[in-house]
């Protein structure tokens, strides 16, 4: 069987469907099909380890469309598809129940898969999240004082063990490297995240990495670590970051290492074929980097710019900003706007242990490349405005001296 | 046209503080507020309709 839609957009999260409202935003009116692989409507994700672990929401709740959302802007969401194959030459995309559809342009917005740790595999007591089930059942294995050991100290990683530690269980994080987020904020930052962790009653292992996850023989997990250390618990959660969904597009020919490989407009390595969201690799100007970014906020903004570079193929818009991650955790909230590096200078410009508050600048070179705020949201969009504009160190700096 | 912000949801990125100053500002509480109690004057509509849709954390709804 042969479909045909004017767009089509593989994966139904928030670039997806972003995707398809934009473009009718634009006044486009012909086609959309999008091909979800899951089963659910569009939701909130970064509401699965924040509101969802903490709080009693149910997966209703973060549900971001309805099917009669959709319906109105005239989105054909197919749930239960999973594209399967590619052909940019045909211009057509393949399904796993063998239906082939061809398009006239073509979006990839598949998203991430949390990466796995060989050592960990999901299993009864070991859990990964991605998705809403996923985050369900981790609510339902962190209800009640029970231990758990969290992998990873991470975005999501940090806010499971915040949620859990909210709800009663003892909870210890491992982390491979010094402090938390230390990887990319270095380690004067990540010494504050540490004390975070530590002052709401969360052990920390740090420097350790995880040799093997076994049962202890009590009904309970056994993670052992790289130096012999053993935790005894009842729960895992490893969060260790994620990897980008591509398996599909293998013999397409399209050009892809680490996400699917574009230009600054967005455009993969054939014609009519755009990609957004987690999956999509892009040079940005702006940081003068090759960029994939795994972040809600960059979703939303690049599928504006693919909804639009679709329309106006003669006048496409370069997509390059300045990119920005929130995380709650423990009742703070982090912030970190640009491209912070841990071998970059860190200049701490507000320090304010009463508000705890916290705003700390990246400069390499002489210039801004990237800032942390711990609780100071103004202070960071003003940052964030910053370095957009590529405005001048001292221009900066003067603004905090005020 | 009226405004609301749902607080719990917003994350701070203040795009909507960027394209319609006069109608939001950032709250003590890590969280954009309302300047005013939302409702939008007929000639502002089209520019709070965009920065609703602005917003990465869909954090700001439209009552018509
Ligand atoms: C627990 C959690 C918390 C997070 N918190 C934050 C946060 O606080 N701040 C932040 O900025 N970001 C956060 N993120 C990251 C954010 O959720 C992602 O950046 C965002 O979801 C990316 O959107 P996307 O549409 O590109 O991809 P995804 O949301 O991964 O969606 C891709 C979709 O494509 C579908 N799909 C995959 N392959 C196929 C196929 N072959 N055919 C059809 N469909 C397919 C998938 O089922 C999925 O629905 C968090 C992520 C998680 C998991
Ligand atoms: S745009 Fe949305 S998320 Fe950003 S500050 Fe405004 S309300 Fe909050």
């Amino acid at each position: 069987m042969t479909d045909r839609s004017d767009v089509l957009i593989v994966g139904g999260s928030i670039a997806g469907v972003r995707t398809a409202e934009g473009l009718r935003r634009l006044s486009f009116e012909g086609s959309i099909t999008v091909l979800e692989a899951g089963p659910d409507l569009p939701y909130d994700r970064p509401a699965l380890s924040k509101q969802v672990l903490a709080g009693g929401e149910s997966a209703e709740s973060v549900r971001l469309r309805s099917q009669a959302d959709l319906d109105k802007a005239r989105i054909e969401l197919r749930r239960g598809c999973r594209g399967v194959g590619l052909d940019v030459d045909a211009r057509t995309v393949r399904l796993d129940d063998g239906t082939v559809i061809e398009y006239s342009d073509l979006v990839i917005a598949t998203g991430s898969a949390p990466r796995r740790l060989p050592t960990a595999p999901a299993g009864p007591g070991v859990h990964y999240l991605r998705t809403v089930r996923d985050a369900l059942d981790l609510r339902d294995a962190i209800d009640g004082p029970v231990r758990v050991v969290v992998v990873g100290a991470g975005f999501i990683g940090s806010e499971v063990a915040a949620a859990a530690a909210a709800r009663s269980a003892s909870v210890t994080v491992v982390e491979p490297y010094a402090f938390p987020l230390s990887r990319v904020l270095g380690d004067l930052v990540g010494k504050r995240l540490a004390r975070l962790h530590e002052s709401k009653g969360v052990q920390l292992v740090l420097g350790r990495s995880v040799r093997e996850v076994g049962d202890d023989g009590a009904g309970g997990k056994r993670v052992v670590l790289d130096d012999g250390t053993t935790l005894d618990c009842d729960v895992v959660v490893v969060g260790v970051g994620a990897i980008p969904h591509t398996d599909w597009l293998a013999g397409s020919g399209l050009d892809v290492a680490d996400g699917v490989v574009c230009d600054e407009f967005c455009r993969a390595s054939a014609p009519h074929v755009f990609a957004a969201g987690d999956v999509a690799r892009w040079p940005n100007e702006l940081f003068a980097e090759s960029m994939r970014i795994e972040h809600w906020t960059n979703a939303v903004e690049q599928a504006g710019v693919v909804a639009w570079n679709i329309l106006h193929p003669d006048n496409p818009r370069a997509y390059a900003p300045v990119p920005y991650v929130w995380s709650d955790q423990y009742g703070s909230r982090l912030q970190i706007v640009g491209r912070p590096r841990a071998e970059d200078e860190v200049r701490i410009v507000l320090d304010d242990p009463a508000g705890d508050s916290l705003v700390a600048l990246y400069v390499r070179d002489q210039g801004l490349v990237g800032a942390f705020g711990l609780n100071a949201p103004s202070r960071m969009l003003v940052l964030r405005r910053s370095l957009a504009a590529r405005a001048s160190l001292d221009e900066v700096m003067a603004t905090f001296t005020l | 046209m009226k405004l609301f912000i749902e607080v719990e949801k917003c994350c701070g990125f203040g795009e909507c503080i960027a394209l319609a100053p006069d109608l939001f500002r950032m709250g003590d509480d890590n969280r954009a507020q309302l300047i005013g109690d939302g409702t939008v004057d007929q000639a502002d509509e089209e520019r709070a309709g965009t920065a609703a849709f602005a917003c990465p954390a869909e954090a700001i709804g439209v009552e018509e």
